[in-house]
């Protein structure tokens, strides 16, 4: 089966810059606030001038990567401070997302939230209701949507290239406890947000939205009904919080999405994949392929590629023999994003902010991929089959 | 604990009563050695690295301040070493096919060297603090980070570690890069073996080093010298100075200091100058091992290396 690389060709257009300074806040500075920094750092003129977070390591660490931000150790006095800040990045523990992102669009600022919108359904509905009645951008930190090769895919996918989906599968691996350090107990229940039951969503609920999300955008449809199963199978340190889930989301018409997530196995991390039948799109975040079928109708300049790398216009590249180049785990090597990612999130957050470009992935969406993984980390944690009532999706 | 990073293995050992913990620490050190990999490898598409080789020439690029301040660092240690150690040398790299690991590299003839002309040299990197901000003079200028990439991102371990209160702890990086934190227990130090580059087999060691709270580099040919007619070798390391491979005649350099960059840079830069510099200070602790397999060691670390006897 031949595969084409799916790469859009990033050097046509100029690079994004930004026209004038942009003035941000973060809020949460554990990995993921700290991934976001490094991602700002590209792009001059977005200047991160204060960050937070409760945890005073933290905010040294923060100190360290932002210069001359002032750190704060509560988000309402740096909104009572800042009064200048255009934007606020939120990447509290997840759990916490709603009353920050309320307060902070309270106060009249662009909002990036980051994945998953919120913990409960009540609480995206919340979000998102406050995110209506706000003028300002409100962006949910689902990076699919930003993604130049998914948005490339999705194009392709518009013009027929994988026809009907009649399958999907997606997952998300990597070999890590989840475990976050601290210097004493009271911090380490804080910190450790994501095992505890009292208030995590999983590894279905954390890392499912942002790949449910792609799935949504592709096939324009959500599911009506989940069932799954986890388990603690790795790490018997008393945690209850499952180390190992599969799900399988079921759409209206009989299609169904088939999801696995571990952090006991890293077995090829992270992707979504959606087959159609006249081609499968596979899609792992730096880089994206196209397999087609051997009876899909072929593009002229495919007749050239032959057994060569083939550039074309729209910068597809087309790889030959790419099953057996799978196999071998060399189909990655040559191509794939400048940047991982996270830039792009924070590329088009700034776009709409700055520029009034249309927001790449709404509240509502956040809402409805979060929702989503909800409720298939309940259907994991009880065993039983859960309804998908499209009711649940509407804005508070 | 162990990460497959910059295209190596690097393991750790963590010391300490809660194991827990310790795994917990271990994983943030893991997140920041991933972090410096994705800042620092040319093999990577998306790395920092990568955009400044492509587009530094064109425009200043924004870079987060701990990296600037490794540039700024490497200039430094480039100044210190009389060049010797040089971040700009990947375009040589790239051009003597030093890149390629399909064994395609072949004897580059010296005379080959003056013809080139390639923009090196650290003078091509314009470092903007207050823009934070790296640029290059000329189009083609390219930065390579293989010589302290590893020490890098140990450093940041270190800094962790400490963090966290984890003091005792021995993490390296391809076995070539080594930082020791505090001392197992019973003992006054990490004793870490430096093998003999010239045996095929694992454990033939020609020093130990006792380390304590520092970090050592050592850098060797490592089998890959080509051989030429005369019986001599032409080594797979480069001299930034005159563009050629180092002819293989020093088997082997190492560095003890407090920062494990610096001692990786410095060990590279040894192996190129085949001796301690008089530039050097007190605490950048120098190993040579020259081709008659005699030893030397300065520095203020010198009595923490121990002979093992004859090397060859």
């Amino acid at each position: 089966m031949a595969a084409m690389a799916i790469m859009p060709n990033l050097s046509l257009g100029a690079p994004f810059r930004l026209a004038a300074p942009v003035s941000i806040g973060l809020i949460g500075l554990g990995r993921q606030g700290r991934a976001i920094l490094a991602e700002l750092s590209k792009i001059e003129q977005a200047n991160v001038v204060a960050i937070c977070d409760t945890d005073e390591r933290r905010q040294k660490a923060g100190e360290r990567r932002a210069k001359g931000a002032t750190s704060y150790a509560s988000y309402a006095e740096m909104l009572d401070k800042e009064a200048s800040l255009d934007a606020l990045i939120i990447a509290t523990p997840t759990h916490l997302h709603r009353q920050v992102a309320i307060d902070v669009l309270a106060a009249g600022k662009h909002v990036y939230c980051e994945s998953p919108l919120a913990s409960t359904i009540e609480d995206c509905r919340a979000i998102t209701a406050a995110a209506r009645n706000s003028s300002k951008v409100f962006q949910t930190g689902m990076l699919g949507r930003a993604n130049p090769v998914y948005r490339l895919a999705h194009s392709f996918s518009r013009s027929g290239s994988i026809r009907n989906v009649v399958a999907m599968r997606a997952q998300n691996h990597s070999k890590t406890t989840w475990e976050t350090p601290a210097s004493d107990p009271a911090r380490r229940k804080q910190l450790n947000w994501r095992l505890d039951p009292d208030v995590s969503i999983g590894l279905a609920g954390e890392f499912g939205p942002q790949q449910f999300d792609v799935f949504h955008w592709f096939v324009n449809d959500y599911p009506i009904r989940v069932s799954g199963h986890g388990a603690v199978l790795a790490y018997q340190d008393g945690r209850s919080i499952a180390d190992t889930v599969s799900c399988e989301l079921q759409f209206k018409d009989g299609r169904a999405l088939v999801y696995d997530a571990s952090i006991a196995n890293s077995f090829e991390g992270t992707y979504e994949q959606l087959q159609g039948t006249m081609g499968t799109f596979k899609l792992g975040w730096s880089h994206g392929w196209l397999f087609k079928e051997s009876d899909a109708p072929t593009q002229g300049w495919e007749v050239y590629a032959n057994r060569q790398q083939f550039h074309d216009e729209e910068g597809i590249t087309l790889i030959a023999d790419a099953t057996k180049l799978a196999a071998q785990g060399k189909l990655k090597d040559g191509i794939g994003l400048p940047h991982p990612a996270l830039y792009y999130g924070m590329e088009t957050f700034l776009k709409s902010v700055s520029e009034d470009e249309k927001v790449v992935c709404s509240a509502a969406e956040g809402l409805r991929a979060a929702a989503v993984g909800i409720l298939a980390n309940e259907a994991i944690t009880s065993g039983k089959v859960i309804t998908i009532d499209p009711s649940i999706f509407k804005e508070a | 604990m162990a990460v497959e990073a910059m295209g190596t293995r690097f393991e750790f050992v963590l010391a300490g009563d809660d194991e827990r913990h310790l795994r917990a620490v271990g994983e943030e050190a893991i997140l920041a050695i991933l972090r410096w990999d994705l800042i620092l490898s040319i093999f990577r598409p998306d790395s920092v690295a990568t955009q400044l080789n492509r587009h530094a020439a064109t425009q200043p690029v924004p870079v987060e301040p701990d990296v600037l301040e490794l540039v700024q660092r490497c200039l430094d240690i480039s100044i210190q070493t009389q060049g010797a150690f040089d971040l700009t040398i990947a375009p040589l790299m790239k051009e003597l096919g030093f890149h390629a690991t399909d064994g395609s590299r072949s004897l580059i003839e010296p005379r080959d060297s003056a013809s080139r002309q390639l923009p090196l040299g650290m003078d091509q990197v314009l470092i903007d603090e207050a823009r934070s901000t790296i640029a290059f003079a000329h189009r083609g200028v390219a930065l390579d980070f293989g010589a302290v990439g590893k020490g890098q991102a140990l450093d940041d371990v270190r800094l962790i570690l400490l963090e966290h209160e984890v003091e005792t702890a021995l993490v390296h990086g391809g076995t070539s890069t080594v930082l020791c934190l505090g001392a197992p227990p019973e003992e006054s130090a990490w004793r870490v073996g430096i093998s003999d580059p010239k045996s095929t087999s694992v454990g033939r060691r020609i020093a130990t080093a006792s380390l304590r709270d520092e970090a050592m580099s050592v850098s060797a040919h490592s089998g890959r010298e080509l051989p030429l007619a005369d019986g001599t070798a032409q080594g797979h390391v480069l001299d930034p100075r005159s563009g050629c491979p180092v002819a293989a005649g020093t088997l082997l350099a190492g560095c003890i200091a407090d920062s494990a960059m610096v001692a990786d840079a410095w060990s590279t830069a040894l192996l190129v100058l085949g001796r301690r510099p008089a530039t050097a200070a007190a605490s950048i602790s120098t190993l040579v091992l020259d081709s008659a397999g005699s030893l030397s060691v300065a520095g203020n670390r010198e009595a923490s290396v121990r002979l093992e006897g004859p090397a060859i």
